[in-house]
């Protein structure tokens, strides 16, 4: 089945951002765990490009 | 006395940010008060609201203001003092002392079973987070906007090596296995799948066909830019393969804004060969009708997607329609309106459903003016000409602030604008119910209707609405109706229709003014 089989599981979500959206998750009754997010550090513009083209050779 | 701080990088997503500012406004010996990321659009209005100070000027987008008008000193400290309070309030009564991963692998580890990870972080932070989701097999909801077109591909490229999907950028609605995502309605459990590139499109057809007895199995969200060119429509074509397996789908509804030519053929393509069910496509603003065939039902409108998909299902019969006859109704409105009007005004919180009202008023009316189309003739919402429909939801209006369909404050001031422009006759509004919207979506334009409807009775507008919401969703249907129509508000079953009307209303008053 396509896509891991998505629709005969058990909806269960991490939520990273609005906790608007957890709330409402919680009020139905799905398992929705929140993610403490903060603004990253600023960090050198060249740094931040070589961090982001390791990250792509994950892929 | 005006007072600012500014807490210079820190980070409270938006609707915290707009209930924080709601109960500090309601503090005695508060006149004005902002609480905002300092963002150029929030700038905007600290300096409309008479809160700009050098400070706040100062401010960078990562930087919190708080800017306070109030009557004393001691006020404006007592604020200052209880902030930080008020912003750590733990409003969903969960264990404050809860442990909150700070990685997406922690938290697959905590919450075993997981499969969806949605994330609404700005949009230029999403991208590393939404791929730590991929790596650790969650699918993305990523309701974020202002990604790039680059990160969108990588991410889409990724997920789908991974039989992953990223419903998104910009992606605000989505129904998995029952579940409303984000932005999402209670509907009926039916056999109508549905895949969007358009959120406030799958919203109405989704709705609409639970309004007229019909049901959904999944609804998925690709992402505005899905069909565009650079993407190839990666996420639409995941979904309609899923779908196509699911065995309690029978009919799938595609829904998108006009999609780049080659991708439309491919996904036409994709249908032809690899679907073996009924479809319904509505490409909206594209004529594809000369292409429909047994299988695949071309439609122009949201509205017609719904009632084919019911009709195709066999929930209703051929011909059922939600057309009727307002003649009456627009001769009395037309008689009622203050002299001066002569435009309508559509003001949306859902880009599809105010899309949707541009092509149906140039249609009936000719030219509209909007943020919608490609010439972007309504640079300011408050400076708009003729007729015209401006999407609230768009990101000039949303950076830095919550969606209009979370906090209407914008909306609401747009509204007002409106009431008292000699010009407009006829108001729009599309009011959106469902999970992620405000449980009060009708509040600050009551306020705002009552106000004016009292200090103005002889200067009439007529405003109509169309509530994109079903009466199982959170929020209280009935009354919200009951409510608008006190203050004369017309309520039409569908934005197609609530458009229909108001065109029509604008075309009688031609002769009269």
């Amino acid at each position: 089945m396509s896509l891991n089989n998505l629709f005969n599981q058990k909806i269960k979500v991490i939520n990273v951002g609005l906790e608007q959206f957890r709330d409402d998750l919680a009020e139905q009754g799905v398992e929705c765990l929140q993610m403490q997010w903060s603004i990253p550090l600023y960090v050198d513009k060249k740094i931040e490009n070589l961090l982001s083209l390791l990250d792509d050779e994950d892929e | 006395m005006k007072k600012t701080i500014v807490q210079k990088g820190v980070y409270y997503d938006s609707v915290k940010l707009m209930l924080v500012t709601r109960e500090l406004k309601s503090l005695d010996g508060v006149e004005e008060v902002a609480v905002v990321m300092g963002t150029d659009l929030n700038k905007d209005t600290l300096v409309r609201t008479g809160l700009m100070t050098p400070e706040a000027e100062a401010a960078s987008p990562t930087d919190m203001i708080v800017a306070v008008s109030c009557n004393t000193e001691e006020t404006a400290n007592y604020i200052f003092e209880h902030l930080d309070e008020m912003l750590n309030a733990n409003v969903s009564g969960e264990n404050k002392d809860a442990y909150k991963p700070k990685s997406v692998e922690t938290a697959v580890k905590m919450q075993p079973g997981s499969n969806i990870l949605a994330i609404s972080i700005p949009g230029s932070y999403a991208k590393p987070v939404a791929m730590e989701g991929l790596r650790n097999g969650l699918h993305i909801m990523l309701f974020s906007d202002n990604v790039s077109l680059e990160e969108e591909k990588a991410l889409k490229t990724y997920a789908q090596s991974k039989d992953l999907l990223v419903m998104g950028p910009d992606c605000g609605t989505a129904i998995i296995n029952g579940v409303p995502l984000c932005f999402a309605n209670t509907i009926r459990k039916g056999d109508i799948g549905i895949v969007a590139a358009s959120g406030t499109g799958a919203q109405e057809v989704m709705t609409l066909i639970h309004k007229n007895g019909g049901g959904v199995t999944q609804v998925i969200g690709t992402g505005g830019r899905d069909l565009k060119e650079e993407i190839g429509g990666i996420t639409m074509l995941q979904g309609l393969k899923a779908l196509g397996e699911d065995e309690a789908t029978k009919l799938i509804v595609v829904v998108s804004k006009p999609p780049a030519k080659a991708v439309a053929d491919k996904v036409i393509s994709f249908i032809r060969n690899e679907i073996r069910k009924p479809v319904v496509i509505n490409f909206l603003g594209g004529d594809y009708s000369s292409q429909s065939d047994e299988q695949i039902r071309f439609v122009s409108t949201l509205e017609e997607a719904a009632l084919a998909a019911l009709e195709r299902t066999g929930v209703v019969q051929p011909g059922y329609t939600l057309a009727e006859d307002h003649t009456q109704l627009v001769r009395q409105q037309a008689e009622k309106i203050r002299s001066t009007g002569k435009y309508v005004r559509g003001l949306y919180s859902g880009g599809t459903l105010g899309y949707e009202a541009v092509l149906a008023l140039q249609d009936r009316l000719g030219g509209v003016n909007s943020n919608l189309t490609k010439e972007k003739t309504v640079t300011d919402c408050f400076h708009m000409d003729g007729n015209a429909c401006v999407d609230l939801g768009d990101d000039q209006y949303t950076v830095g602030r919550a969606h209009p369909m979370i906090d209407s404050t914008l909306r609401a001031e747009v509204f007002k604008a409106e009431l008292q422009n000699p010009e407009t006759a006829v108001i729009l509004l599309d009011l959106v119910l469902g999970y992620g919207a405000s449980r009060t979506p009708e509040k600050d334009f009551v306020e705002e209707l009552a106000k004016y409807r009292a200090q103005h009775p002889d200067e009439y507008v007529a405003v109509i609405v169309s509530v994109c919401g079903s009466k199982d969703d959170p929020q209280n249907y009935e009354e919200i109706i009951s409510k608008l129509k006190e203050l004369d508000v017309i309520i039409m079953p569908s934005n197609l229709r609530a458009v229909h009307l108001a065109a029509d209303i604008i075309k009688a008053l031609a002769p009269l003014s």
